[in-house]
Parts: C-alpha cells; sequence; structure tokens
C-alpha cells in the first residue's frame, strides 16, 4: 500500500512538472535527410524621438515645435497635441496681481512655405504630426519636422480696452507616439 | 666621508622634504584660485527648452505666453491764472486726471515742484509771500490710484495774507508754479 501511494505520488509530481520548450537546435549527421540548419536571428531597435518645445513667447512673436531628429517603427508617427486652450481655441492670459481680469489671444500655425497663417478655431484639429515613417511615401518636401506658431490678437473680456499691465498664460503641448491610421 | 655623505644626505632629506611641503602648499593654493575663478564667473541664463523624448516620463511642455500693456494717462496742468489784489484765496484752476489705464498697484502723481517767487516784474527786490493750497491743506502733491474716475479735479489757490497784500508794492507780480507728473509703477512682488 505504502509502495503503491509513494509511486503514485511520484507520478503526480512528474506530470505536474512544467518544462519550458526551447526551440531546438538542428543535429545534422552524415545520414539526414537535409544537410541544411537554421537559425534565426533577431534583434529590436525601440523608436526614439525627440521634441523640443520653446518655454517662453512673447505676444506676436513666432515660436516653433520640432522634432529634431526621429526614428520610428514602420506606420508611427510623433504628434504634438495642444492643450490648456479654451473653447474658442484661444489662449487665456491672466492679468499680473489681478488674476480674475483675464483676456485672450489667437493661437495661428503657419503651415507653409508662403508664410500662411492660420488661426486655430474650435473647429481644427489641434493635433500636429511632427514626424512620421510611412513605408512607401517620401517626407513632406520642405517639411522640416516643425510647426511655427504666434499667439496675437489680444481681446479683452469686455467692450473696455485692455486694462493695463502684465500678463501670462499658458499653452501645453502633449507629445505622443501612435501608429498613423 | 661619511660624515660628509651623511651631511649631504640631511641636505637632501631637508630638500625633499622642503619640496614636499611646497609641493601641498602650491596644490592648495591652485585649487584656492581654481574655486575663486569658478565661483566669479558669470553664467548667462537662457531660457530653457522643454526636450521631450521616447524614454521621458511625463510627455508635456508648457509654452508660457507673455504680454505686456503699457499704461496711459492723461493729467491736465493749468496754464495761467490771476490773483486779485486784496483777496486772500486765489483761485488757480484744476489739476485735472482726465482718465487712463493704469497697472494694478500703480498711480499717477502730481507733484509742486517748483514754486516761484511772486515777484514784481519791474523791481526783482519786492515779492509777495504766497503758499499753494488744496482745499484747507498745503499742496505739495497728490496721486491718482489705479481705478480713479476720469475727470477728477484737485483744485488749488494761491493763499496771500492780508498783511502781505497790504505791504506789497504797486505793480505786477508774476511767479511761475512747475507740476511734474509721474507715473508710479506697482511694487515689483517675490
Amino acid at each position: 500500500m505504502k509502495k503503491l501511494i509513494t509511486f503514485a505520488l511520484a507520478l503526480i509530481m512528474t506530470l505536474a512538472l512544467s518544462v519550458p520548450a526551447f526551440a531546438e537546435d538542428t543535429t545534422i549527421k552524415q545520414d539526414s535527410e537535409s544537410n541544411q540548419g537554421k537559425t534565426t536571428v533577431t534583434y529590436e531597435v525601440g523608436e526614439s524621438y525627440t521634441v523640443v518645445i520653446p518655454e517662453s513667447v512673447t505676444l506676436g512673436d513666432e515660436f516653433t515645435v520640432k522634432c529634431t531628429e526621429y526614428n520610428l517603427e514602420p506606420d508611427y508617427g510623433v504628434y504634438a497635441a495642444i492643450k490648456g486652450l479654451n473653447d474658442n481655441a484661444k489662449v487665456v492670459l491672466s492679468r499680473k496681481d489681478d488674476t480674475d481680469y483675464k483676456i485672450t489671444a489667437d493661437l495661428s500655425v503657419n503651415l507653409g512655405a508662403t508664410a500662411d497663417w492660420q488661426k486655430l478655431t474650435s473647429d481644427d484639429s489641434l493635433v500636429f504630426t511632427l514626424a512620421a515613417d510611412i513605408p512607401g511615401i517620401a517626407p513632406i518636401e520642405g517639411f522640416d519636422n516643425s510647426y511655427t506658431f504666434k499667439v496675437e490678437n489680444a481681446a479683452s473680456p469686455d467692450s473696455n480696452p485692455i486694462k493695463a499691465g502684465s500678463y501670462s498664460g499658458t499653452v501645453t503641448f502633449e507629445i505622443g507616439y501612435a501608429k498613423i491610421s | 666621508m661619511q660624515k660628509y655623505l651623511k651631511a649631504g644626505f640631511i641636505r637632501c632629506f631637508l630638500n625633499r622634504n622642503e619640496i614636499r611641503m611646497h609641493n601641498p602648499m602650491k596644490k592648495i593654493l591652485a585649487a584656492a584660485l581654481v574655486l575663486v575663478l569658478c565661483l566669479s564667473l558669470s553664467v548667462t541664463a537662457f531660457a530653457v527648452s522643454t526636450q521631450i523624448n521616447q524614454n521621458t516620463t511625463d510627455k508635456t511642455g508648457d509654452l508660457t505666453v507673455t504680454a505686456n500693456i503699457a499704461p496711459t494717462y492723461i493729467v491736465t496742468i493749468p496754464a495761467e491764472a490771476t490773483a486779485t489784489y486784496g483777496t486772500e484765496k486765489n483761485d488757480l484752476g484744476n489739476i485735472v486726471y482726465n482718465g487712463g489705464n493704469l497697472e494694478p498697484g500703480a498711480k499717477v502723481k502730481v507733484e509742486l515742484t517748483a514754486k516761484g517767487d511772486f515777484i514784481n516784474t519791474k523791481n526783482a527786490d519786492a515779492k509777495i509771500p504766497y503758499v499753494i493750497k488744496s482745499g484747507e491743506n498745503v499742496f505739495t502733491d497728490t496721486e491718482f490710484p489705479e481705478g480713479t474716475e476720469a475727470n477728477t479735479e484737485v483744485p488749488l489757490a494761491m493763499q496771500i495774507t492780508t498783511e502781505d497784500w497790504n505791504k506789497a508794492q504797486s505793480g505786477e507780480y508774476k511767479a511761475t508754479l512747475t507740476f511734474t507728473v509721474s507715473y508710479i509703477a506697482p511694487a515689483s512682488n517675490p
């Protein structure tokens, strides 16, 4: 009885063992059907990119958001999504020492070599693709992986002239890496 | 010979000691100089951009937008006024704050910076003393802080006592008052 139980336990333990299955090496002998063995080599290169966002800008001046270098997987891109605007896609600036008083300003983007400025509205996409790797599609000529913007046309919150003082506001750029659909 | 040898050795030894003593001192001095140089270097601080790459944990960068709206104001100073002989309080007109757009905490200051003698035009020795007043107070300056209503007036008067009038030599008298207008910016916050 004891021997029976011991044998059963050993059998159970043997069956419970999990053994990792490795790819088998090819062994070739003089009488092997094939004298060839294949070795599969794999190597992974992770994506890399760097996006530079300026720290500050004065109303009316231009600024650029740029992807300075990138190495992407096929069909993937690096984008910058603009956050922090109000519902009308305007930049909000608060008055120093009187922060309840706020003005708004337009955020415009330069879309081409002709220095065409487009004022962003709530209907526009606020996502800008800075770099992409699309097999078979060459990069857009003249595009240097950057977008130039400017904040301009400050507007008073009421019918009165804008109050004198120093103002500041924030535009946030959120950088993402995603498959381009 | 041995003595000389010993003497020679001692001198060398002493020299080596001296050298050993000098070297640490030189090193200390050199280190101190380098430290002083490093501390005295002024480094220009440039605005730092945000760099985001594939390994950056927080992939957001904030851009600060700044703007400055310059203050404006208009103040009117009376150009001329006439004093009447024997009148103690002669109306000179009003300093008028016509309006302005000032920064929070700022103010416009109007100061009487020069008060010329009320002097006889034909006799420089003949002068009539006077005081410039606004209401019951001697006027030296007035301030219009942000929020002051447009067309706020500050009355001015030339006060001459009856006694001084009676002492005055006859003739035409003239005085020039100079008012200086300045913008007092708000105190900077830390």
